[in-house]
This record gives structure tokens, sequence and C-alpha cells, in this order.
């Protein structure tokens, strides 16, 4: 190994940069928690569901979803129930949970119907959810 | 002339380009279990930013520490330990960003906070194993040997304190903490305190004579190891636990007897970690 002859070991260029790089990691991180730390405010997470498409299979119509958390808070076993209307009457009923979204993040999942989701109007929205 | 110092210099970087990879192994060798583990993944989103940045803070030390005694690289100074502690750290996060790339758990569909709190969760048991990797697998040199002869009871503090880090931060995150301490009656807590404060002395008692330690039979009588090993060491691992609860918020909703029963529960492994740290983080013997 690299040892210089009387003691002292020869330091590389390159551990320096590595060692640097490292320090840098450690700022800029630090950087952006501190930022996330001040700017950070409790409030209620803000769950969004967009249909993404919906695709027959001779399972039913798999209806894929993306739910999207805008809100500042993290939730946790998010239950998205789907309902499939056809006039006033509940045609079909669907729900899913989705562990986890955190913050700023979304998530796709899916549900599966019977019937076709254009024969009727079809509601999608998240019903609960636990802080984790 | 020129051309000598130019193959000595290319020696230096190959030499340090081996003990990279041998620090990127060991990062791997320990981060994995905290990489394959459901809970970890999540929490570097959820956590509290400004615990997370106490948590990032918090190792440099650690590893400038054990960089000192053990080392990376044979380190004279501190500002040699600063930079392999950040080297450590360098390498703990690559290593951590790719493994978890990888496995697909972070990438474009996931938020910029999630992918950073999940690579930094994962960088703190990474750097560990990256520091570590020069004391288990690699040779230690001789200046190193020498120091951690002389690590003296200091040294042998923050050795127990990385010990116990090591062991409970795997576990602190887990919900199977919460339902130990809730089959646990007042009786068996007690029983764990002391069954935690005994291992931790009988292992401190026969590795400290085993090894090379300063701690001599006829030195010190039991009751002085007891006093001044064991007992600092129990209540560093108590800290430990406690910190480490605390940072991934385990202890916020908790009355003060259920949060103590939790750190007693975690103050287990993290003794038990402490008392092994001659062994995991400074096993020269």
């Amino acid at each position: 190994m690299a040892q210089a002859k009387a003691g002292r070991r020869e330091v590389g260029r390159l551990e320096w940069i590595v060692g640097a790089i490292g320090a840098l990691i450690v700022v800029a991180t630090l950087g952006v928690l501190i930022h996330e730390a001040l700017t950070y405010h409790e409030g209620a997470p803000a769950l969004v569901v967009r249909v993404l498409d919906v695709t027959p299979t001779d399972g039913g119509f798999v209806v894929r979803f993306r739910t999207e958390n805008k809100g500042p808070s993290t939730a946790a076993e998010v239950v998205v129930s789907a309902t499939l209307k056809d006039g006033d009457r509940v045609a079909e009923h669907a729900e899913t949970t989705l562990d986890y979204i955190a913050r700023k993040s979304s998530r796709e999942a899916g549900v599966i119907l019977r019937r076709d989701p254009a024969s009727g109007t079809l509601e999608l929205a998240a019903t609960s959810y636990r802080k984790p | 002339m020129t051309s000598r110092s130019a193959a000595g210099g290319r020696d230096v970087e190959s030499g340090f380009l081996v003990s990279l990879g041998r620090a990127a192994g060991g990062a791997i060798v320990f981060a994995l279990p905290v990489l394959m583990t459901m809970e970890m993944w999540s929490l570097g989103a959820s956590m509290d930013r400004t615990r997370l940045a106490l948590l990032l803070v918090g190792i440099v030390p650690l590893l400038v520490g054990l960089s000192h005694y053990i080392g990376f690289e044979e380190t004279e100074t501190w500002v040699d330990d600063l930079r392999d502690a950040f080297v450590a750290i360098a390498v703990g996060f690559v290593t951590s960003a790719a493994v978890l790339s990888l496995f697909g758990l972070i990438g474009p569909h996931l938020s910029f906070d999630e992918v950073l709190g999940a690579i930094v969760i994962q960088t703190v048991p990474a750097s560990f194993g990256a520091v570590i990797a020069q004391g288990q697998l690699g040779q230690s040199d001789a200046a190193d040997d020498r120091r951690n002869k002389q690590a003296g009871y200091g040294g042998s503090l923050l050795f127990v304190a990385s010990g116990a880090v090591f062991l409970s931060f795997n576990i602190a995150p887990t919900e199977e903490i919460d339902f130990i301490s809730a089959s646990m009656t007042p009786w068996h807590a007690i029983a764990l305190v002391i069954v935690s404060a005994a291992a931790m002395h009988a292992i401190v008692y026969s590795v400290g004579f085993e090894g090379q330690s300063a701690m001599r039979p006829e030195d010190y009588p039991f009751r002085s190891v007891f006093l001044r090993n064991s007992l600092p060491g129990y209540a560093i691992a108590l800290l430990v636990s406690a910190a480490m609860l605390w940072i991934f918020g385990r202890l916020d909703d908790l009355g003060a007897s259920a949060a103590l029963r939790l750190v007693i529960v975690l103050g287990f492994p993290a003794a038990i970690g402490a008392a092994f740290a001659r062994l995991i983080v400074g096993g020269q013997s």
C-alpha cells in the first residue's frame, strides 16, 4: 500500500477530492434539509386522484389512477374509493389502499370494475388516511 | 526524478482506489439490513427534517473518532481524520444511492424530498461500514494498532457509543419494539435492565481481558470495571437508544413511562452492540 518510508503517509490528490465530495454532500444535504425545515408548516395532506387510463381486460376494466399528495404532510394508508354511478344509482363500488404517499409525491394504483366506466360516471376520491 | 514521483503518485492513487473499493464493500455489508427494510425507505420522507439534519451532523464526530482509532487509512492529524470521515460519507452516500436505485426504490417517480431522505438514512450505516471496513477487512497498520491500544477511557466510550448506534439504528424504526414494550410488565422491564447491564459487563470483562486493552484483572477489580466501564457503557447505550427513538419520532406521542420502557427495550440491543463494539468496530485482536 502507498505509504511513505518515514512515518507520514502520502495523501493523493484523489483522496482529497473524494473527501471534498463527501464534505460537499454533507453541506448540500444539510442546506436542503434546513431549507425544508424552515419552510415546513404543519398542514393537512391534499390528496388528488387523477385517472390515467382504462384498459378492458378479461378480468374486468382496469382503471389506473395516480394519487398525488399536494399537501405539506405525509399520508399513510390512503384509501381511494371508486364509485361508478349510473344516473343516481350506484352501479359499482371498489376500493384500494395505498400504503404511503409522501408530501409532494404521488403513487400509482388501480381498481378493477366489471362494467365499462364509460357506461356511467366514475368518481374516484381519497376517503381516508392515517398519519405515518 | 519527475517520472519517479509520478509513478509514486500513481501508486498512492491506486492504493487509495483499492481502499475505496474496500470501503464500498464495507458500506454494503453494514447497510444491507437497513437497505432491505421497508420502514427505512419511507422514514426518510416522513421524518422531521431538523432531526434528519441532526442525524447527519451527529454521525460526523462519530466517524471522525472511529477513523482516528481504527482508520480507513493511516491517519496522523485531525485533518486526516476529518477527511477520512468525509470520504466515508461520500462512499456511503454513493453506495446507498446506487443500491437503492438498483432496487428501484428511488427514481424519478418519487419526489426529491423522498429520494434525499432515503439516501441520507442509508448513508448512516453505510458510512459506518466504510470506516469499519478498514478495521475488519483490511490490514491495520502499526500506527492504528498502537493508537487502538492507547484508546484510553474517552476512546473506549466512543467505541461504546458507536456500537450502540450501530446496533440500535436498524431496530429503532421497527414496529416490533412497540409490541415488545407493550407486552412487558414492569417486572419484565426491571429484569431487562439488569440483564442488559450484566450482559454488557460480561462482554466488556471477557473481551477487555482477551484483547489488548489496559484493563487487567490485577489492576482493576470487578467493582472498578463495573463502575468505570459497564455502568457508564449502559448509560451511554440508554442515551443512544433514547436519541435514536427521538430522531425517528418514536417518542413523540408517548407518555413518560411508555417512552422509558421503549428506551429500555431498545437499550438492550444498544447495550449488546456497545459491549461488542470492540469486536464489531475496533476488532483488531
